[in-house]
Protein backbone atom coordinates (compact mmCIF):
# COMPACT_ATOMS: atom_id res chain seq x y z
CA UNK A 1 0.00 0.00 0.00
CA UNK A 2 1.26 3.55 -1.05
CA UNK A 3 2.36 5.47 2.26
CA UNK A 4 0.08 8.50 2.32
CA UNK A 5 3.73 10.92 2.61
CA UNK A 6 4.58 9.46 -0.17
CA UNK A 7 2.53 12.09 -2.35
CA UNK A 8 3.23 15.28 -0.53
CA UNK A 9 5.18 15.20 2.60
CA UNK A 10 4.90 18.77 3.59
CA UNK A 11 1.40 19.36 3.90
CA UNK A 12 -1.46 16.39 4.17
CA UNK A 13 0.72 14.11 5.91
CA UNK A 14 2.22 16.56 8.67
CA UNK A 15 -1.16 18.10 9.37
CA UNK A 16 -2.30 14.86 9.79
CA UNK A 17 -0.10 13.59 12.56
CA UNK A 18 -2.10 16.30 14.73
CA UNK A 19 -5.33 14.41 13.61
CA UNK A 20 -3.99 11.01 14.64
CA UNK A 21 -3.44 11.39 18.36
CA UNK A 22 -5.59 10.17 20.17
CA UNK A 23 -5.52 11.49 23.60
CA UNK A 24 -6.94 9.99 26.83
CA UNK A 25 -8.86 12.82 28.24
CA UNK A 26 -8.64 11.70 31.91
CA UNK A 27 -5.07 11.53 32.05
CA UNK A 28 -5.75 15.58 30.07
CA UNK A 29 -7.86 16.42 33.03
CA UNK A 30 -5.21 15.02 35.30
CA UNK A 31 -2.41 16.68 33.97
CA UNK A 32 -4.89 20.20 34.74
CA UNK A 33 -5.31 19.57 37.94
CA UNK A 34 -1.98 19.31 38.52
CA UNK A 35 -1.46 22.68 37.24
CA UNK A 36 -3.98 24.65 38.67
CA UNK A 37 -2.79 22.96 41.78
CA UNK A 38 0.77 24.15 41.22
CA UNK A 39 -0.72 27.57 40.22
CA UNK A 40 -2.02 27.90 43.81
CA UNK A 41 0.92 26.70 45.81
CA UNK A 42 2.50 29.61 43.67
CA UNK A 43 0.05 32.24 45.92
CA UNK A 44 0.69 30.63 48.86
CA UNK A 45 2.59 32.42 51.39
CA UNK A 46 3.18 29.42 53.43
CA UNK A 47 5.14 28.16 49.82
CA UNK A 48 8.61 27.57 52.02
CA UNK A 49 6.73 25.44 54.38
CA UNK A 50 6.32 21.70 54.46
CA UNK A 51 2.70 22.30 55.81
CA UNK A 52 1.04 23.00 52.63
CA UNK A 53 -1.89 25.37 53.80
CA UNK A 54 -5.01 24.91 52.93
CA UNK A 55 -6.49 28.50 53.27
CA UNK A 56 -4.85 29.54 49.64
CA UNK A 57 -8.21 28.00 48.80
CA UNK A 58 -9.92 30.61 50.28
CA UNK A 59 -9.22 33.45 48.30
CA UNK A 60 -11.36 36.36 47.86
CA UNK A 61 -13.72 36.16 50.38
CA UNK A 62 -15.54 39.55 50.84
CA UNK A 63 -18.12 40.39 53.44
CA UNK A 64 -18.99 44.28 53.74
CA UNK A 65 -18.73 44.26 57.35
CA UNK A 66 -15.34 44.10 57.38
CA UNK A 67 -12.28 46.67 57.70
CA UNK A 68 -10.11 46.30 54.89
CA UNK A 69 -6.73 46.36 56.49
CA UNK A 70 -4.31 47.63 53.41
CA UNK A 71 -2.05 47.11 56.08
CA UNK A 72 -3.30 48.86 59.41
CA UNK A 73 -5.97 50.69 60.67
CA UNK A 74 -9.92 52.15 60.88
CA UNK A 75 -12.27 54.56 61.21
CA UNK A 76 -13.11 58.08 63.19
CA UNK A 77 -14.07 61.59 61.58
CA UNK A 78 -12.64 63.96 60.11
CA UNK A 79 -11.96 65.85 56.97
CA UNK A 80 -13.09 65.92 53.51
CA UNK A 81 -15.41 64.88 50.20
CA UNK A 82 -14.31 65.66 46.22
CA UNK A 83 -15.13 69.71 47.04
CA UNK A 84 -12.81 70.02 49.25
CA UNK A 85 -10.06 67.79 47.63
CA UNK A 86 -10.44 70.51 44.44
CA UNK A 87 -7.38 72.86 45.43
CA UNK A 88 -3.61 72.02 44.55
CA UNK A 89 -2.76 68.95 42.40
CA UNK A 90 -0.16 69.29 39.76
CA UNK A 91 0.89 65.84 39.03
CA UNK A 92 2.41 65.33 42.35
CA UNK A 93 4.44 62.49 44.21
CA UNK A 94 1.32 59.92 43.88
CA UNK A 95 0.18 60.61 40.60
CA UNK A 96 3.46 59.41 39.36
CA UNK A 97 3.14 56.47 41.35
CA UNK A 98 0.14 55.61 40.77
CA UNK A 99 1.21 55.95 36.53
CA UNK A 100 4.20 53.81 37.33
CA UNK A 101 2.74 51.31 39.48
CA UNK A 102 1.63 49.03 36.62
CA UNK A 103 4.34 46.83 37.83
CA UNK A 104 4.19 46.24 41.50
CA UNK A 105 7.34 46.49 42.97
CA UNK A 106 7.52 43.24 44.24
CA UNK A 107 6.98 42.09 40.13
CA UNK A 108 10.09 44.30 39.24
CA UNK A 109 12.00 42.27 41.61
CA UNK A 110 10.85 39.28 41.27
CA UNK A 111 11.89 39.40 37.30
CA UNK A 112 15.02 40.97 38.10
CA UNK A 113 16.05 38.41 40.44
CA UNK A 114 14.75 35.93 37.19
CA UNK A 115 16.34 38.27 34.53
CA UNK A 116 19.90 37.69 36.78
CA UNK A 117 19.77 34.27 36.84
CA UNK A 118 19.61 34.03 40.57
CA UNK A 119 18.71 31.06 42.29
CA UNK A 120 15.95 32.43 44.84
CA UNK A 121 12.47 31.72 46.55
CA UNK A 122 10.28 33.19 48.67
CA UNK A 123 10.25 36.86 48.17
CA UNK A 124 8.25 39.31 50.35
CA UNK A 125 7.87 42.69 50.40
CA UNK A 126 6.57 43.80 53.70
CA UNK A 127 5.27 46.78 54.87
CA UNK A 128 5.19 46.64 58.70
CA UNK A 129 8.40 46.75 59.37
CA UNK A 130 9.38 47.98 56.19
CA UNK A 131 11.41 45.24 54.54
CA UNK A 132 11.93 43.88 51.31
CA UNK A 133 13.31 40.08 51.60
CA UNK A 134 14.21 36.60 49.44
CA UNK A 135 16.11 33.72 50.27
CA UNK A 136 19.04 32.48 48.05
CA UNK A 137 18.56 28.80 47.43
CA UNK A 138 21.32 26.46 46.61
CA UNK A 139 24.94 25.63 48.37
CA UNK A 140 26.44 27.92 51.00
CA UNK A 141 29.30 28.96 48.74
CA UNK A 142 26.69 30.35 45.86
CA UNK A 143 24.53 32.36 48.75
CA UNK A 144 27.87 34.07 49.31
CA UNK A 145 28.70 34.36 46.12
CA UNK A 146 25.39 36.59 45.22
CA UNK A 147 24.03 37.66 48.86
CA UNK A 148 26.02 41.27 48.03
CA UNK A 149 24.90 41.39 44.54
CA UNK A 150 21.10 40.38 45.14
CA UNK A 151 21.32 43.21 47.97
CA UNK A 152 22.41 45.90 45.67
CA UNK A 153 19.98 44.77 42.85
CA UNK A 154 17.08 45.04 45.02
CA UNK A 155 18.20 48.21 46.60
CA UNK A 156 18.72 49.66 43.06
CA UNK A 157 15.21 49.12 42.40
CA UNK A 158 14.06 50.57 45.83
CA UNK A 159 16.54 53.69 45.15
CA UNK A 160 14.67 54.46 41.40
CA UNK A 161 11.49 54.27 42.88
CA UNK A 162 12.14 56.33 45.83
CA UNK A 163 11.26 53.97 48.41
CA UNK A 164 14.07 55.02 50.94
CA UNK A 165 12.23 53.54 53.94
CA UNK A 166 12.39 49.78 53.32
CA UNK A 167 15.55 47.57 54.00
CA UNK A 168 16.97 44.68 52.43
CA UNK A 169 17.28 41.48 54.08
CA UNK A 170 18.90 38.37 52.04
CA UNK A 171 18.81 35.17 53.67
CA UNK A 172 19.07 31.27 52.69
CA UNK A 173 16.45 29.25 52.30
CA UNK A 174 15.17 26.74 53.97
CA UNK A 175 15.20 23.37 52.18
CA UNK A 176 11.96 22.87 50.56
CA UNK A 177 10.11 20.14 51.73
CA UNK A 178 7.46 18.80 49.23
CA UNK A 179 4.19 18.92 49.79
CA UNK A 180 2.86 15.18 51.48
CA UNK A 181 0.39 13.27 49.70
CA UNK A 182 -1.99 14.14 52.24
CA UNK A 183 -1.65 17.94 51.28
CA UNK A 184 -2.10 17.17 47.58
CA UNK A 185 -5.10 14.92 48.20
CA UNK A 186 -6.49 18.23 50.76
CA UNK A 187 -5.69 20.46 47.67
CA UNK A 188 -7.05 18.38 45.33
CA UNK A 189 -10.31 17.87 47.09
CA UNK A 190 -10.50 21.75 47.59
CA UNK A 191 -9.89 22.58 43.72
CA UNK A 192 -13.11 19.85 43.16
CA UNK A 193 -15.15 21.83 45.28
CA UNK A 194 -14.52 25.21 44.00
CA UNK A 195 -15.31 24.08 40.75
CA UNK A 196 -18.90 22.21 41.85
CA UNK A 197 -19.50 26.18 43.62
CA UNK A 198 -18.52 27.76 40.77
CA UNK A 199 -20.40 25.98 38.49
CA UNK A 200 -23.40 25.86 39.91
CA UNK A 201 -23.30 30.22 41.05
CA UNK A 202 -22.70 30.72 37.08
CA UNK A 203 -25.72 28.23 36.55
CA UNK A 204 -27.54 30.77 39.12
CA UNK A 205 -26.67 33.96 36.97
CA UNK A 206 -24.01 34.70 39.24
CA UNK A 207 -21.22 36.20 37.02
CA UNK A 208 -17.31 36.01 38.04
CA UNK A 209 -18.08 34.08 41.64
CA UNK A 210 -16.05 34.28 44.38
CA UNK A 211 -14.68 30.94 45.89
CA UNK A 212 -15.76 28.99 48.72
CA UNK A 213 -14.50 29.35 51.61
CA UNK A 214 -14.06 25.07 53.09
CA UNK A 215 -14.05 24.80 57.01
CA UNK A 216 -14.07 21.08 57.18
CA UNK A 217 -17.20 19.64 55.80
CA UNK A 218 -18.34 23.73 55.82
CA UNK A 219 -18.39 26.30 52.79
CA UNK A 220 -19.15 29.85 53.35
CA UNK A 221 -20.31 31.49 50.00
CA UNK A 222 -20.71 35.12 49.06
CA UNK A 223 -23.60 35.83 46.97
CA UNK A 224 -25.09 38.99 45.80
CA UNK A 225 -27.81 40.30 47.93
CA UNK A 226 -30.26 40.64 45.13
CA UNK A 227 -30.13 36.74 44.95
CA UNK A 228 -33.81 35.15 45.98
CA UNK A 229 -33.28 31.42 45.31
CA UNK A 230 -30.39 30.92 47.70
CA UNK A 231 -31.91 27.65 49.41
CA UNK A 232 -32.18 25.89 46.20
CA UNK A 233 -28.53 27.09 44.94
CA UNK A 234 -27.72 25.35 48.46
CA UNK A 235 -29.36 22.40 47.76
CA UNK A 236 -27.87 21.90 44.60
CA UNK A 237 -24.02 22.38 45.74
CA UNK A 238 -24.97 19.49 48.41
CA UNK A 239 -26.48 16.89 46.04
CA UNK A 240 -23.60 17.18 43.91
CA UNK A 241 -20.93 16.84 46.05
CA UNK A 242 -22.57 14.04 47.67
CA UNK A 243 -22.96 12.43 44.31
CA UNK A 244 -18.82 13.30 43.67
CA UNK A 245 -18.31 11.13 47.07
CA UNK A 246 -16.88 14.65 48.60
CA UNK A 247 -18.85 14.02 51.29
CA UNK A 248 -22.29 15.94 53.04
CA UNK A 249 -22.02 19.74 53.39
CA UNK A 250 -23.66 22.25 55.17
CA UNK A 251 -23.11 25.83 54.01
CA UNK A 252 -23.49 29.18 55.34
CA UNK A 253 -24.15 32.03 52.86
CA UNK A 254 -23.29 35.46 53.37
CA UNK A 255 -24.52 38.38 51.17
CA UNK A 256 -22.94 41.21 49.81
CA UNK A 257 -23.96 44.31 47.96
CA UNK A 258 -22.85 44.63 44.46
CA UNK A 259 -22.23 48.07 43.99
CA UNK A 260 -19.93 48.55 47.51
CA UNK A 261 -18.00 45.76 46.14
CA UNK A 262 -17.97 47.94 42.52
CA UNK A 263 -17.01 50.91 44.24
CA UNK A 264 -14.32 48.97 46.27
CA UNK A 265 -12.96 47.73 42.70
CA UNK A 266 -12.35 51.07 41.27
CA UNK A 267 -11.25 52.17 44.60
CA UNK A 268 -9.01 49.47 45.71
CA UNK A 269 -5.88 50.93 43.09
CA UNK A 270 -6.53 54.42 44.11
CA UNK A 271 -5.86 53.00 47.82
CA UNK A 272 -2.95 50.86 47.44
CA UNK A 273 -0.93 53.60 45.94
CA UNK A 274 -1.61 55.88 48.68
CA UNK A 275 -0.70 53.25 50.91
CA UNK A 276 2.68 52.40 48.92
CA UNK A 277 3.17 56.28 48.31
CA UNK A 278 2.78 57.16 51.76
CA UNK A 279 4.81 53.59 53.78
CA UNK A 280 7.84 53.94 51.61
CA UNK A 281 8.51 57.83 52.34
CA UNK A 282 10.31 58.01 55.82
CA UNK A 283 9.22 61.47 55.53
CA UNK A 284 5.51 61.00 55.44
CA UNK A 285 6.20 58.54 59.21
CA UNK A 286 3.44 56.68 57.48
CA UNK A 287 2.87 52.90 59.45
CA UNK A 288 -0.04 51.44 57.61
CA UNK A 289 -3.22 52.74 55.14
CA UNK A 290 -6.80 50.98 55.65
CA UNK A 291 -10.16 51.74 54.24
CA UNK A 292 -13.58 50.43 55.12
CA UNK A 293 -16.46 49.59 52.75
CA UNK A 294 -19.04 49.45 54.98
CA UNK A 295 -20.45 53.16 54.68
CA UNK A 296 -22.04 55.64 52.03
CA UNK A 297 -19.09 57.26 52.35
CA UNK A 298 -15.51 55.61 52.14
CA UNK A 299 -13.44 56.62 54.94
CA UNK A 300 -9.52 56.24 54.32
CA UNK A 301 -7.28 55.87 57.71
CA UNK A 302 -3.24 57.09 57.70
CA UNK A 303 -1.96 55.61 60.71
CA UNK A 304 1.24 57.36 61.77
CA UNK A 305 3.57 56.76 64.20
CA UNK A 306 3.78 60.74 65.10
CA UNK A 307 2.82 61.44 68.61
CA UNK A 308 0.34 63.53 69.44
CA UNK A 309 1.86 65.34 71.96
CA UNK A 310 4.68 66.23 69.41
CA UNK A 311 4.49 70.52 68.03
CA UNK A 312 6.50 69.72 65.02
CA UNK A 313 3.36 66.85 63.88
CA UNK A 314 1.01 69.26 62.22
CA UNK A 315 3.70 69.96 60.13
CA UNK A 316 3.75 66.18 58.76
CA UNK A 317 -0.01 65.65 59.02
CA UNK A 318 -0.43 69.00 56.83
CA UNK A 319 2.17 66.88 54.15
CA UNK A 320 0.20 63.68 54.50
CA UNK A 321 -3.14 65.73 53.28
CA UNK A 322 -1.76 67.22 50.66
CA UNK A 323 -0.08 64.57 48.84
CA UNK A 324 -3.14 63.01 49.49
CA UNK A 325 -5.45 65.45 48.25
CA UNK A 326 -3.43 66.40 45.09
CA UNK A 327 -3.68 63.15 44.40
CA UNK A 328 -7.70 62.57 44.63
CA UNK A 329 -8.14 65.31 42.80
CA UNK A 330 -6.19 65.14 39.69
CA UNK A 331 -8.37 64.71 36.69
CA UNK A 332 -7.49 61.05 36.37
CA UNK A 333 -8.40 59.96 39.63
CA UNK A 334 -11.63 61.56 39.86
CA UNK A 335 -12.94 59.98 37.08
CA UNK A 336 -12.44 56.58 38.95
CA UNK A 337 -13.77 57.75 41.85
CA UNK A 338 -16.41 59.60 40.42
CA UNK A 339 -19.01 61.37 43.11
CA UNK A 340 -17.53 58.95 46.01
CA UNK A 341 -17.96 60.58 49.43
CA UNK A 342 -15.02 60.00 51.20
CA UNK A 343 -12.87 60.91 54.04
CA UNK A 344 -9.68 60.82 55.07
CA UNK A 345 -8.43 60.62 59.01
CA UNK A 346 -4.87 60.70 60.13
CA UNK A 347 -3.83 59.03 63.53
CA UNK A 348 -1.23 59.38 65.79
CA UNK A 349 0.91 56.21 67.38
CA UNK A 350 -1.60 56.95 70.66
CA UNK A 351 -4.78 56.90 67.77
CA UNK A 352 -5.60 60.24 68.28
CA UNK A 353 -7.02 62.28 65.21
CA UNK A 354 -4.25 64.63 63.89
CA UNK A 355 -6.44 66.20 61.44
CA UNK B 1 -7.89 42.23 47.91
CA UNK B 2 -6.74 43.62 44.68
CA UNK B 3 -3.82 40.81 44.16
CA UNK B 4 -6.17 38.57 45.31
CA UNK B 5 -8.71 39.62 42.36
CA UNK B 6 -5.73 40.02 39.88
CA UNK B 7 -4.78 36.29 40.70
CA UNK B 8 -7.68 34.58 40.52
CA UNK B 9 -8.52 36.55 37.06
CA UNK B 10 -4.91 35.13 35.86
CA UNK B 11 -5.71 31.91 37.40
CA UNK B 12 -9.27 31.40 35.44
CA UNK B 13 -7.26 32.50 32.26
CA UNK B 14 -4.53 29.98 32.68
CA UNK B 15 -7.20 27.56 32.67
CA UNK B 16 -9.21 28.38 29.84
CA UNK B 17 -6.41 28.87 27.42
CA UNK B 18 -4.95 24.83 29.01
CA UNK B 19 -8.54 24.19 27.86
CA UNK B 20 -7.78 25.51 24.46
CA UNK B 21 -4.53 24.84 23.58
CA UNK B 22 -2.90 22.07 26.16
CA UNK B 23 -3.40 19.35 23.51
CA UNK B 24 -1.12 21.32 21.04
CA UNK B 25 1.71 22.25 23.67
CA UNK B 26 1.81 18.75 24.69
CA UNK B 27 2.15 17.02 21.28
CA UNK B 28 4.97 20.13 20.71
CA UNK B 29 7.19 19.52 23.87
CA UNK B 30 6.22 15.79 23.26
CA UNK B 31 7.65 15.30 19.66
CA UNK B 32 10.58 17.51 20.88
CA UNK B 33 11.66 15.50 23.65
CA UNK B 34 10.34 12.11 22.66
CA UNK B 35 9.31 11.14 26.41
CA UNK B 36 5.59 11.51 27.43
CA UNK B 37 6.15 12.01 30.64
CA UNK B 38 8.96 15.04 30.58
CA UNK B 39 6.37 16.32 28.19
CA UNK B 40 3.78 16.13 30.66
CA UNK B 41 6.04 17.97 33.29
CA UNK B 42 7.30 20.13 31.27
CA UNK B 43 3.60 21.45 29.80
CA UNK B 44 3.26 21.50 33.19
CA UNK B 45 6.25 24.53 33.61
CA UNK B 46 5.15 25.61 30.31
CA UNK B 47 1.38 26.79 32.25
CA UNK B 48 2.75 27.54 35.24
CA UNK B 49 5.04 30.11 33.74
CA UNK B 50 2.58 31.59 31.98
CA UNK B 51 0.68 32.44 35.25
CA UNK B 52 3.60 33.68 36.65
CA UNK B 53 4.90 36.27 34.12
CA UNK B 54 1.19 36.52 32.99
CA UNK B 55 2.01 40.31 33.26
CA UNK B 56 4.84 40.44 30.42
CA UNK B 57 2.21 39.05 27.69
CA UNK B 58 1.68 42.15 25.94
CA UNK B 59 -0.73 40.87 23.35
CA UNK B 60 1.29 41.86 20.62
CA UNK B 61 1.08 38.00 19.12
CA UNK B 62 -1.91 35.48 20.05
CA UNK B 63 -1.61 33.78 23.41
CA UNK B 64 -0.98 30.41 21.57
CA UNK B 65 2.06 32.28 20.14
CA UNK B 66 3.37 32.85 23.66
CA UNK B 67 2.08 29.98 25.30
CA UNK B 68 4.33 28.69 22.57
CA UNK B 69 7.69 30.96 22.83
CA UNK B 70 7.00 29.66 26.47
CA UNK B 71 6.52 25.80 25.66
CA UNK B 72 9.95 26.84 23.29
CA UNK B 73 11.99 28.06 25.94
CA UNK B 74 11.61 25.57 28.52
CA UNK B 75 12.18 22.47 26.32
CA UNK B 76 15.64 23.73 24.72
CA UNK B 77 15.97 24.62 28.38
CA UNK B 78 15.17 21.03 29.52
CA UNK B 79 17.25 19.61 26.41
CA UNK B 80 20.18 21.85 27.21
CA UNK B 81 20.85 21.93 30.62
CA UNK B 82 18.63 19.47 32.20
CA UNK B 83 20.23 16.62 29.76
CA UNK B 84 23.49 17.61 28.56
CA UNK B 85 23.64 13.48 27.33
CA UNK B 86 20.76 14.50 25.30
CA UNK B 87 21.72 17.80 24.04
CA UNK B 88 25.29 16.00 22.80
CA UNK B 89 23.47 13.43 21.10
CA UNK B 90 21.45 15.38 19.21
CA UNK B 91 24.63 17.57 18.44
CA UNK B 92 25.93 14.47 17.22
CA UNK B 93 23.30 12.90 15.60
CA UNK B 94 23.12 10.05 17.82
CA UNK B 95 19.40 10.10 18.86
CA UNK B 96 18.11 6.54 18.96
CA UNK B 97 15.94 6.89 22.32
CA UNK B 98 12.61 7.72 21.33
CA UNK B 99 10.73 5.99 24.05
CA UNK B 100 6.92 4.42 23.05
CA UNK B 101 4.17 6.24 23.89
CA UNK B 102 2.04 4.55 26.80
CA UNK B 103 -0.36 3.51 24.87
CA UNK B 104 -3.01 3.91 27.85
CA UNK B 105 -2.81 7.86 27.68
CA UNK B 106 -2.01 8.62 24.01
CA UNK B 107 -2.32 6.57 20.63
CA UNK B 108 -0.73 7.76 17.34
CA UNK B 109 -2.49 6.15 14.61
CA UNK B 110 -1.15 4.44 11.44
CA UNK B 111 1.72 6.10 9.16
CA UNK B 112 1.26 9.37 11.76
CA UNK B 113 3.61 6.99 14.16
CA UNK B 114 6.31 6.22 11.74
CA UNK B 115 6.42 10.20 10.68
CA UNK B 116 6.34 10.50 14.69
CA UNK B 117 9.62 8.32 14.82
CA UNK B 118 11.55 10.02 11.74
CA UNK B 119 10.90 13.12 13.26
CA UNK B 120 12.40 12.15 16.53
CA UNK B 121 15.76 11.39 14.56
CA UNK B 122 16.54 14.71 12.70
CA UNK B 123 18.19 17.26 14.76
CA UNK B 124 15.65 19.31 17.43
CA UNK B 125 16.21 22.61 15.59
CA UNK B 126 14.78 20.85 12.39
CA UNK B 127 12.46 18.89 14.13
CA UNK B 128 11.01 21.63 15.50
CA UNK B 129 10.71 24.22 12.74
CA UNK B 130 8.63 21.78 10.86
CA UNK B 131 6.72 20.88 13.87
CA UNK B 132 5.89 24.79 14.14
CA UNK B 133 5.46 25.46 10.44
CA UNK B 134 3.73 22.26 9.22
CA UNK B 135 2.48 20.57 12.32
CA UNK B 136 1.18 23.61 13.97
CA UNK B 137 1.03 25.74 11.00
CA UNK B 138 2.34 28.59 12.44
CA UNK B 139 3.50 31.77 10.23
CA UNK B 140 6.79 32.84 9.63
CA UNK B 141 6.41 35.52 11.88
CA UNK B 142 4.77 33.42 14.30
CA UNK B 143 6.91 30.91 14.32
CA UNK B 144 10.56 33.39 14.18
CA UNK B 145 8.39 35.14 17.20
CA UNK B 146 8.71 31.47 19.16
CA UNK B 147 11.48 30.56 17.91
CA UNK B 148 12.97 34.16 18.67
CA UNK B 149 15.14 34.38 15.56
CA UNK B 150 14.53 36.34 11.79
CA UNK B 151 12.12 35.28 9.39
CA UNK B 152 14.59 34.54 7.03
CA UNK B 153 16.38 32.18 9.46
CA UNK B 154 12.89 30.18 9.88
CA UNK B 155 12.68 30.12 5.89
CA UNK B 156 16.08 28.56 5.49
CA UNK B 157 16.02 26.61 8.47
CA UNK B 158 12.56 24.81 7.02
CA UNK B 159 14.24 24.47 3.58
CA UNK B 160 17.01 22.51 4.81
CA UNK B 161 14.70 20.62 7.14
CA UNK B 162 11.94 18.82 5.09
CA UNK B 163 15.23 16.99 2.78
CA UNK B 164 16.70 15.63 6.47
CA UNK B 165 12.89 14.43 7.39
CA UNK B 166 12.50 12.80 3.93
CA UNK B 167 15.70 11.38 4.44
CA UNK B 168 15.02 9.57 7.47
CA UNK B 169 12.23 8.34 6.35
CA UNK B 170 13.53 6.50 3.00
CA UNK B 171 15.91 5.25 5.96
CA UNK B 172 13.80 3.79 7.99
CA UNK B 173 11.63 2.19 4.86
CA UNK B 174 9.30 4.19 5.64
CA UNK B 175 9.45 6.23 2.14
CA UNK B 176 10.42 4.88 -0.98
CA UNK B 177 13.94 6.65 -2.45
CA UNK B 178 12.27 7.77 -5.84
CA UNK B 179 9.92 9.57 -3.85
CA UNK B 180 12.21 12.63 -3.14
Amino acid sequence: MEKRYEKSLEDAALKNIENDLLWNRKKNHELKNRIMMSIDKLESPERMKKNLNISLMRKITYCSATIIILIGLFIGSAFLSPAMAEMAAKIPYLNLLFESEKKPVINEINEALDENGYKWDGLGVAVQPKEVSVMIVGSDDYYNQVKTEVEDLIKDILKARKYDAYSVKVSKAEIYMEPTQEDEERLSEAIIIKDVVVEVLEKYGITNPDWPQIKNKELELQIPNKVTNIDEIKKEIVEILEEKEMGKFSIKVFTYNPQKREREGRWMPIVQTISDGLTSKSEFKVKTVGYTNKFNHLPLSIYTTLSSSDKDADETVKAIEKTIQDYLSSEKVKNIIKNDQYEVIIYSNDDKVMN
Amino acid sequence: MALLSGSKFRRDEIADWYDQHSKAILSYILFMVKDYQQAEDLTQDTFVKAYKYHDSFKQQSSERTWLFSIAHNVTIDFIRKKKPSMFLKDVLHLQKDTKPLPEEVIQLQGDSYELYKALGEIKSTYREVIILRKIKDFSIEDTAKILSCSESKVKSMLFRAMPVLKKQLIRGGFLDGKAI
